[in-house]
């Protein structure tokens, strides 16, 4: 479990970066637009585009920089942050000499600012002083204009709506931030380390199969034959099997390491169906043997491996002594049909009954991302379609 | 299946489950800003029919988000998204219409703050582009509204300065949401890249599954198999033992195949086709963390999993119920429901008192 930390404070860090990179867009936006109404009423208006800009500057830049680039220094943050108060005051002492232009005043650049200022210092500055933060910073707001714009030119004092909302509307973001921030750590937790379990146990399962799938062409297919084998001295290719499988299992990369079948086992289709045939089974092979060589190695190898456990399954259990082998497909993907006129089979209640045709055949095919189809019917004989996909021209 | 919209929301819920308590402040504050300005500005106000049913479209645009952007609705769809919009810039045009020629200053309306706050949440539930689509579409409509009115105000400034001031609230907070939910769907994706599950645990579960096959071998079959190598020889008694080893091999192997993640769960589950294997990785996580959620372990619970396969679906019922009479906790299923309300194309979830009945539907 040891990457679970790791990744809760990648989701944590995500939603945080996130979040900071909205408020400094917010804030940028807010400066933008500043500019573009001081340049729409500068004629007006009168104001000072080299104030503004330096103004602009430190109110606004500045906190962008902390917000940004993490920066962790207290002392630079508190630089920073007067250096934001002092373009706050830059901005309403460029605008004072306003004389009443009406709509779109230098108030309500003022009023730009102001909200810009709040929300920007107000997220740069919360969790040192949570909850503190925002309103100090409002009040700066409305007592900085004050100072520098209503007393000294004796102006009635306007109540900012705007600017109040945009601290209010950090405060309530900051408290439900605040309020969920423990539960939601939780929850980021919880469900983390549930994605974990489900891709484990996908991983486990896939592994499961394939091991299901070389202990059946293994051990299990070895004691069949000794189960079924007269006593007395093993014959030689028998005891070379034995030993073959044992040696698989014996090595520390049996479970994901090459098959056995890439070992000894299978040169190919040709010698596959030879060793049918010193078990007694004639297979007759036809279609496009060709599709066969498009495909990787290791696809081959599982892929004759099932056609190798359908022929099994013939000789074991459809009384017949001849079967046959179809190649097909196409370029996105190629076929095997192994094809018998035996007793056929109805679905076996008993899933033990078909163990070779489930761990050997299908959960490897599934794992190619491939599939197995059979139809049988008693007395009607058996056909079984293997299909894997195609793989892209190199 | 329809594949999942890519928000923030789909890739994690946890954030939609905060994002819809944002939505729910902002709504809040936004009707009280439209309520706050409108007695404000009353002198301008010539038709208060209008300007009542514009606080009634932003109210309405704020409860409707408040209620679409509950986990117990996820996803936050495209036209939930409309709808909020078209509600708010209706309640932005029945503000203006009820001024219309009595408006002398255009930064007291309360149109265009108030639809900024509704959409305080919205970065969450909604792709990046989509937003800024919404945006524009937004800024145009509020920036022709206040040329419109232009002719009744008191000072006489170019017709950009009025657009300006008109869109400021909405472009900032539009610019800034799709910024949001680009900036959290990289670093999500960038967390998906990098997988909760590393080479570490992989070799992990290798090692085990390794383990425990040997282990079922090793105490018989391969030392069996070994001793007959060695000899050479197979007498009759070996004959037996081989088919006695065989079947019972056999039969662990069949068992061990017929293992389904949802064993794990430990709930009573009814699957005899096995469809529980056919769930994607995301829905398994939404019923799994749904049902570890609701069962508390230190707390007697039933709970138990129907699947029933049809030709092209599988129907599931899920039903979790705490026999301790406590209520589950919703606020815990929340991001889980989402996930489940995601991930399957199909669903239903009742929550009453202390049972989660969950009913859904995915391809066969």
């Amino acid at each position: 479990m040891t990457a679970v930390p790791l990744e809760e404070a990648l989701e944590r860090r995500a939603a945080a970066d996130a979040i900071r990179s909205a408020v400094a867009t917010w804030s940028i936006v807010m400066l933008s637009i500043t500019f573009a109404i001081a340049a729409s009423v500068t004629a007006v208006a009168g104001l000072s585009y080299v104030a503004l800009a330096l103004a602009s500057v430190a109110l606004i830049a500045s906190p962008c920089v902390l917000l940004l680039r993490r920066v962790r220094s207290p002392s630079i943050r508190l630089i920073i942050g007067l250096l934001s108060v002092i373009g706050l005051i830059g901005f309403v002492s460029g605008t004072q000499s306003f004389n009443g232009a009406g709509e779109a005043q230098p108030d309500y650049i003022i009023t730009l600012a102001s909200a810009a200022f709040v929300t920007i210092n107000g997220s740069v500055t919360w969790r040192a002083v949570p909850l503190l933060a925002i309103p100090v910073l409002y009040a700066l707001t409305v007592f900085i204009p004050l100072v520098f714009v209503v007393w000294p030119n004796d102006v009635p004092w306007r109540f900012d709506l705007f600017t109040a909302i945009a601290a209010v509307t950090l405060l309530v973001v900051v408290v439900v931030v605040r309020a969920s921030r423990q539960r939601s750590q939780a929850a980021f937790d919880a469900v983390t380390e549930v994605r974990l379990q489900v891709e484990q146990g996908a991983h486990r399962s896939q592994l499961e199969s394939r091991a299901s799938a070389i202990v059946h062409d293994t051990v299990l297919n070895e004691l069949a034959v000794l189960a079924t084998t007269p006593p007395g001295p093993l014959r030689p290719e028998v005891r070379r099997q034995l030993q073959s499988s044992l040696s698989h299992l014996s090595r520390e990369d049996w479970l994901l390491g090459p098959a056995p079948s890439d070992e000894a086992t299978h040169g190919g289709l040709d010698d596959l169906i030879d060793r049918c045939r010193a078990r007694g089974l004639e297979v007759s092979v036809s279609g496009e043997r060709g599709l066969l060589t498009a495909l990787s190695g290791p696809v081959v190898a599982e892929l004759l491996r099932a056609v190798e456990q359908c022929l099994t399954n013939v000789l074991k259990h459809s009384g017949e002594t001849t079967a046959e082998v179809v190649v097909l497909g196409s370029a996105d993907e190629v076929s095997v049909m192994v094809i018998d006129d035996g007793v056929g089979f109805v679905e076996p209640t008993d899933p033990g009954d078909r163990i070779g045709l489930r761990a050997s055949v299908k959960t490897r095919l599934e794992e190619l991302g491939g599939s197995a189809q059979i139809w049988s019917t008693p007395g009607a004989g058996t056909s079984v379609v293997l299909t894997v996909p195609g793989e892209p021209a190199r | 299946m329809s594949i999942p919209e890519r928000t923030v929301q789909v890739l994690s819920p946890v954030s939609g489950v905060v994002a819809h308590r944002i939505a729910i402040g902002g709504g809040v504050l936004g009707v009280a800003a439209a309520v706050v300005l409108t007695f404000q500005g009353i002198d301008q106000i010539h038709s208060f029919p209008l300007a009542m049913l514009g606080l009634v479209a932003i109210t309405a645009s704020a409860v409707y988000f408040g209620i679409a952007a509950s986990p117990f609705r996820a996803p936050f769809t495209r036209l939930d998204h409309a709808v909020v919009a078209s509600l708010g810039l209706g309640a932005v045009a029945l503000n203006a219409g009820s001024q219309l020629g009595t408006n002398t200053i255009i930064r007291d309306d309360w149109g265009p703050p108030a639809l900024a706050l509704v959409l305080l949440g919205v970065g969450i539930f909604r792709p990046t582009i989509e937003l800024i689509v919404c945006s524009a579409i937004s800024c145009t409509v509020i920036a022709s509204i206040a040329v419109l009115e232009s002719s009744s105000f008191t000072s006489r400034l170019p017709l950009v300065t009025y657009a300006l001031v008109a869109i400021t609230p909405v472009l900032a907070m539009g610019v800034s949401t799709a910024v949001l939910s680009s900036a959290f769907f990289r670093a999500y994706e960038r967390y998906a890249a990098i997988g909760a599950d590393g080479p570490e645990l992989r070799a992990a579960v290798e090692a085990t599954v390794r383990e425990r096959r040997l282990e079922a071998l090793g105490d018989e079959v391969l030392p069996f198999l070994t001793s007959v190598v060695e000899s050479g020889v197979l007498t009759e008694r070996d004959s037996l033992r081989a088919r006695r080893l065989a079947s019972e091999l056999r039969a662990v192997t069949v068992a061990q195949l017929d293992e389904s993640w949802i064993d794990e769960l430990g709930i009573e589950v009814h699957d005899p086709s096995r469809s529980a294997e056919r769930m994607s990785g995301e829905q398994r996580s939404a019923i799994r963390g749904l049902v570890q959620t609701a069962v508390d372990p230190d707390v007697a619970a039933r709970a138990s999993m129907r699947l029933t396969d049809h030709d092209r679906a599988i129907v599931g019922t899920l039903v979790l119920e705490r026999r301790d009479g406590e209520r589950l906790d919703r606020g815990e299923l929340a991001p889980y429901i989402a996930m489940v309300r995601t991930f399957f194309p199909t669903v239903r979830t009742e929550v009453r008192g202390g049972t989660l009945r969950v009913i859904f539907a995915y391809d066969a």
